[in-house]
Order: C-alpha cells, then sequence, then structure tokens
C-alpha cells in the first residue's frame, strides 16, 4: 500500500515536472504563432494577450506579397532537395566500395573519411568560399549559385560511416549469391544493397534535410544577390526591413519553420532509431 | 576477416588483366565521395595554412607574407576576447542545458503514460533552424512589448535592457543556447539511461535507496562517457554557433557577445580581411583538439 502511495507521489512529481518542461519549451512557438496572426497594435497591447481576438490570416499573404520569401523558400528546397539526393547516392556507394570491395589504398582512403568527420566545418568556411570562388564556370566561379550552395553537403563524413555501419549488418552471402547470378558490382549495390539499407538511407536523408534546411552560414557566404538566398537568410534580412512589425516577423519564421517540422513530425521513426543509435554508438 | 584476406590474395596471385583492373575497381565506388570531400574538407585544410601566411595586396594579388597574420593575431586583444566569450557561453549554456537534459532524461526514462509524446514535442527545438529560434527570442526579449519584461514587471521588477546590457546580453545569449542544448540532448541521455542493466536499480531498491539516491549514485556515473560525449559536442558546437548572436545581438553590445566564429567571419567578409580572417579560423584548431583531448583524458580516467 505505502508503495503504491510512493509511486503515485512519484508519478506526480514526473508529470509535474514533465509539463513544466513541455511549456519551456514549446511556449515560444505558441507565442510566435499567436503574434503572427495580430494586428500590430495587438502585438504591442499591455497586457499581451496570446491570441488576438480576430485572427488576422492575412498576415500570411502580405508576407509573401512583392517579397523574397517565396523564392527563397524554393531555393532552399532545390539546394536541400539536390544535396540529399547527391549525398544519398554518393556516399551510399562509397559505403559500399569500403565495405565490400578490396583496392589498394583502401584502408588509407576510410581513415581519410574519418577524419573529416572531426574537422569543425564552420573553420573551413573561409578557405572554402575562396575555392568555390575559383571553380570553373563564371568570373566568381560557383558564388551564387546552386551548385555552389549544395557543395558542403553533398558528401559528409558521417553518411559515409553511417552506410558503411549499417552495412556491417548485412549478411554478404547476399552479394556473394547475386554475383554468382552474373551481377557486376554496381548491379549488386543498386539491386541488392540499396533496397537493404533504406532505414539508413532514410536517417541520412533526414540528417542532411536539417543541416542544409537550416544552415545559415554558408548560404550567408555564398549567396551574393536576393533571389539566390535561401529562407533562412531571407528571414534574416526580413529583421531589418520588417524590424518592428511583429506580426509580419513572426509570420515569416514560423512559415521558414514549417518546413522542418513537417518532416520532423513525418519522419518520427527514423529520429528515434537515429537518437538512439547516437546514444548508444559512442560508448 | 579471415574471408577476406584469402579474397584479397585470390586477387593478387591473379595476373590476368581482367583481374588487374578489378584491383582499382574500388575507386569507381569510393572515387566520387573522396573527390568531393577532397574539394570540401581536404583542401580548405590545406589551403588555410596556406593562406595563413599570405596577404591579400591592395592589386587584389596574394603575396608571401610571413609570420605577420600570427603576429597580428597575437596582438589581437578581441580574438582573445572572443575566445573568452565564447567559452563562457559554452560553460553557461552547457551547464543549464546539460543537466536540464540529464533530469527531463532521467523524468521520461520512469516511462510514466504519455513519455513517448513529451519525448517527440521536447525535440522540436533541435530540429528548429538557429536564426527561426532567435527570432523568436527576439521578440520574446524585446524591450517594450516583450513578454519577458512584462513577466519581470508584473512580478515587481523593473523591466530590462535584455539584449543592450553587457551582462544581460550574455545571459540571454546563454539562455537561448541553453534551451536548445537541453533539448537536443534529452534523448541522447534517455537512451543511454535506458541501456543501464536494470538489476543496478534493484540492488539499490533492495538497500533501500531512494529515487534521488538512484539518480547520483546509479544513473549519472553510469552515463559518463555519454557525459563526455556531449560535453565535447557541446564545446565544438559552441564554436561554430554563430546565427543566434548574429540577430539578437550582432556582437553587441560592447563586444560583450563577440564570439569567436562571429569574429572571424567580421573580419572575413565584413573587413574583407580574408587571410586574416584564415589565420584566425587556423589559430581556433589546436584549441579544439586541446579541448578533445582533455575531455578525452578525463573520461578514460573516470572510466577505468
Amino acid at each position: 500500500m505505502d508503495m503504491k502511495k510512493a509511486k503515485r507521489w512519484a508519478d506526480g512529481i514526473t508529470y509535474g515536472l514533465l509539463a513544466l518542461a513541455l511549456i519551456g519549451f514549446m511556449f515560444p512557438f505558441v507565442w510566435m504563432l499567436g503574434t503572427a496572426v495580430k494586428t500590430p497594435a495587438e502585438a504591442m497591447a499591455w497586457p499581451p494577450k496570446l491570441f488576438p481576438a480576430k485572427p488576422q490570416f492575412q498576415n500570411y499573404a502580405g508576407i509573401f506579397d512583392g517579397s523574397i520569401l517565396l523564392r527563397s523558400m524554393l531555393n532552399s528546397v532545390i539546394v536541400t532537395a539536390g544535396a540529399i539526393l547527391v549525398n544519398l547516392f554518393l556516399a551510399s556507394l562509397a559505403a559500399y566500395g569500403f565495405e565490400r570491395m578490396q583496392f589498394p589504398g583502401r584502408k588509407f582512403w576510410f581513415n581519410v573519411v574519418l577524419a573529416t568527420m572531426m574537422i569543425p566545418s564552420a573553420l573551413l568556411i573561409i578557405p572554402l568560399f575562396f575555392i568555390v570562388k575559383s571553380l570553373p564556370g563564371s568570373a566568381f566561379g560557383w558564388l551564387n549559385t546552386y551548385q555552389g550552395l549544395m557543395l558542403p553537403y553533398a558528401v559528409t563524413g558521417f553518411s559515409i560511416f553511417l552506410f558503411r555501419q549499417f552495412l556491417l549488418g548485412i549478411p554478404k552471402e547476399m552479394d556473394e549469391a547475386a554475383e554468382m547470378d552474373g551481377c557486376g558490382k554496381f548491379q549488386t549495390y543498386l539491386w541488392i544493397i540499396v533496397p537493404m539499407i533504406r532505414p539508413a538511407i532514410g536517417l541520412v536523408a533526414v540528417f542532411t534535410f536539417l543541416l542544409v534546411w537550416n544552415d545559415y552560414l554558408w548560404p550567408l557566404a555564398v549567396s551574393r544577390t536576393e533571389d539566390m538566398y535561401t529562407a533562412q537568410i531571407a528571414l534574416k534580412f526580413f529583421q531589418g526591413q520588417y524590424s518592428t512589425n511583429w506580426p509580419l516577423l513572426m509570420a515569416g519564421a514560423s512559415v521558414v519553420a514549417l518546413p522542418s517540422l513537417v518532416f520532423y513530425f513525418a519522419l518520427q521513426r527514423f529520429f528515434q532509431q537515429s537518437l538512439s543509435n547516437l546514444g548508444t554508438g559512442v560508448k | 576477416m579471415a574471408n577476406r584476406v584469402e579474397d584479397s590474395e585470390g586477387q593478387r596471385r591473379g595476373s590476368g588483366k581482367a583481374k588487374r583492373r578489378n584491383r582499382w575497381q574500388g575507386y569507381l565506388f569510393v572515387g566520387p565521395a573522396l573527390l568531393v570531400l577532397m574539394v570540401t574538407s581536404i583542401i580548405p585544410i590545406i589551403y588555410v595554412v596556406w593562406m595563413s601566411f599570405h596577404r591579400e595586396t591592395p592589386s587584389g594579388e596574394s603575396s608571401f607574407a610571413g609570420l605577420s597574420n600570427f603576429r597580428q593575431l597575437f596582438h589581437d586583444t578581441l580574438f582573445f576576447k572572443s575566445i573568452g566569450n565564447t567559452l563562457v557561453y559554452t560553460f553557461a549554456s552547457a551547464a543549464l542545458g546539460l543537466s536540464a537534459a540529464l533530469v527531463l532524461a532521467a523524468l521520461l526514462s520512469r516511462n510514466v503514460k504519455g513519455s513517448k509524446w513529451f519525448q517527440i514535442l521536447f525535440f522540436v527545438p533541435s530540429v528548429t533552424s538557429e536564426v527561426v529560434t532567435a527570432m523568436m527570442f527576439l521578440w520574446l526579449l524585446d524591450y517594450n512589448f516583450g513578454l519577458f519584461n512584462y513577466v519581470a514587471e508584473k512580478a515587481g521588477f523593473e523591466r530590462v535592457q535584455w539584449l543592450l546590457d553587457p551582462e544581460l546580453a550574455m545571459l540571454s545569449v546563454v539562455l537561448v543556447g541553453a534551451w536548445r542544448g537541453a533539448s537536443y540532448n534529452t534523448p541522447i541521455f534517455l537512451s543511454a539511461i535506458q541501456n543501464i542493466p536494470g538489476d543496478l536499480y534493484e540492488a539499490a531498491s533492495i538497500d533501500g535507496a531512494h529515487a534521488v539516491q538512484k539518480f547520483f549514485r546509479i544513473t549519472v556515473p553510469m552515463i559518463v562517457p555519454i557525459l563526455s560525449y556531449t560535453i565535447i559536442m557541446a564545446f565544438i558546437g559552441s564554436f561554430q554557433m554563430v546565427a543566434i548572436v548574429d540577430i539578437l545581438t550582432n556582437g553587441g553590445p560592447l563586444d560583450s557577445t563577440m564570439v569567436t566564429l562571429k569574429y572571424i567571419w567580421r573580419q572575413g567578409f565584413e573587413f574583407n580581411n580574408l587571410n586574416y580572417a584564415a589565420t584566425l579560423s587556423l589559430g581556433l584548431l589546436p584549441i579544439l583538439f586541446l579541448i578533445t583531448w582533455i575531455q578525452m583524458k578525463f573520461s578514460d580516467r573516470r572510466a577505468q
């Protein structure tokens, strides 16, 4: 009886603290959404209200009207989708090569891949900027181009590593059987390996999406004209444009946040899996 | 493993042209990825060193500059101040964020009904970009109409300049960092806690330990390896944090929130001293390696 009572108390305290944390994590979002549908006067009302009497949904139309937001969202979609596709293909192909094939220098190059995971990417922005500027294409190289925006995410050591870890768990007999049937290496990769590493594909897609969609410094460095801004950069420039029009700023912020949230909730499964891998994999 | 050795020996013994081509076939698979990594990681690392020893002349050409960039670095008080600021930010936000994450993970590991939903929603700040996060807090921290000042006034305090007072500005940035850190690290700690063998807790229960004792005597020591991993990541993450500062304070007031990456950016892209900015990046590398090394030593000792 006593034990039961103690458990009820413990559960009560647990719920209380979790609810408090939930408010702490969620409130800024709720406040953003509430402000986004207020009139400027309502946003500055004192005392403030969470939601306005009459939601001004036209704020969302207003934020797109004649602004760079729509174009920048489209840019972000192009860059993010491109980076995901290239990363998935090149990284899984490389992981297959490293894990299933023998060639001179295999160990060395795999260590190089691992080493690139240790380099803090932000410190490479300055030299990478110069390299991108001097790539063939135009007088400014790949600056202000989609391929320039995509390049740093086109392959990451992390995604190669992740695919390779996943391949370790797939029995070699599968590819050997395929090769016995006359499949070449590439066909084996395409028809046997790729279908079997689908969970890893989901994981890498999720990570790449968040990395590219949310990134700030690289697109800030590479995009030179407004029409090449990504969504994050456009939002930053809204700050100057609408300085104290909080409803429009919050409407813009919520629009830019939306794709990551949709992606997150739609791909829950992969997130749970990846985070538990993260927790156990590095012991 | 044994199989693989045999394979490669079998290939070595083969002497036909096809066999020899086979030996290098792997490069068709790893080559494209390696090429990209060369351009995005390896060459920049070499190039950053090269840039540090050069200077751009007014005519736009690079000339060898010896150690002059480094000499400038050692006399650059703002660079060292920015490192100090970054360290203050890291320590404060990691201490707050990681301890909150640890407590939340322990609570979630009790698996009360609905804890899955808490878990899913707690992670939302981590999938939100730094720019959006900063925008939300910019509004909450606004001097005139922000909710923080409203609550402060309600509680009987005077409203404060969260982002324009040098000390409060750092505190505000730290709070935002801790908010994100707590969210990001909770599931990592949670899965670490769930991997602790249950009999440890049962044995402790038999010995009459209560929940708080179990947390400090079993949970905390058992997740030290993960804890040290998250601390390293927090450090490395802090040195890459820039968007939050850019939007909330732009490094000010009086450079009180000037973090290192922000300063490197300013030198490189606002003052157009790209070679000097490269030198600063290079100057930061030993610090990051040192932090990682200390952390590894520390976790080794704790593990023994």
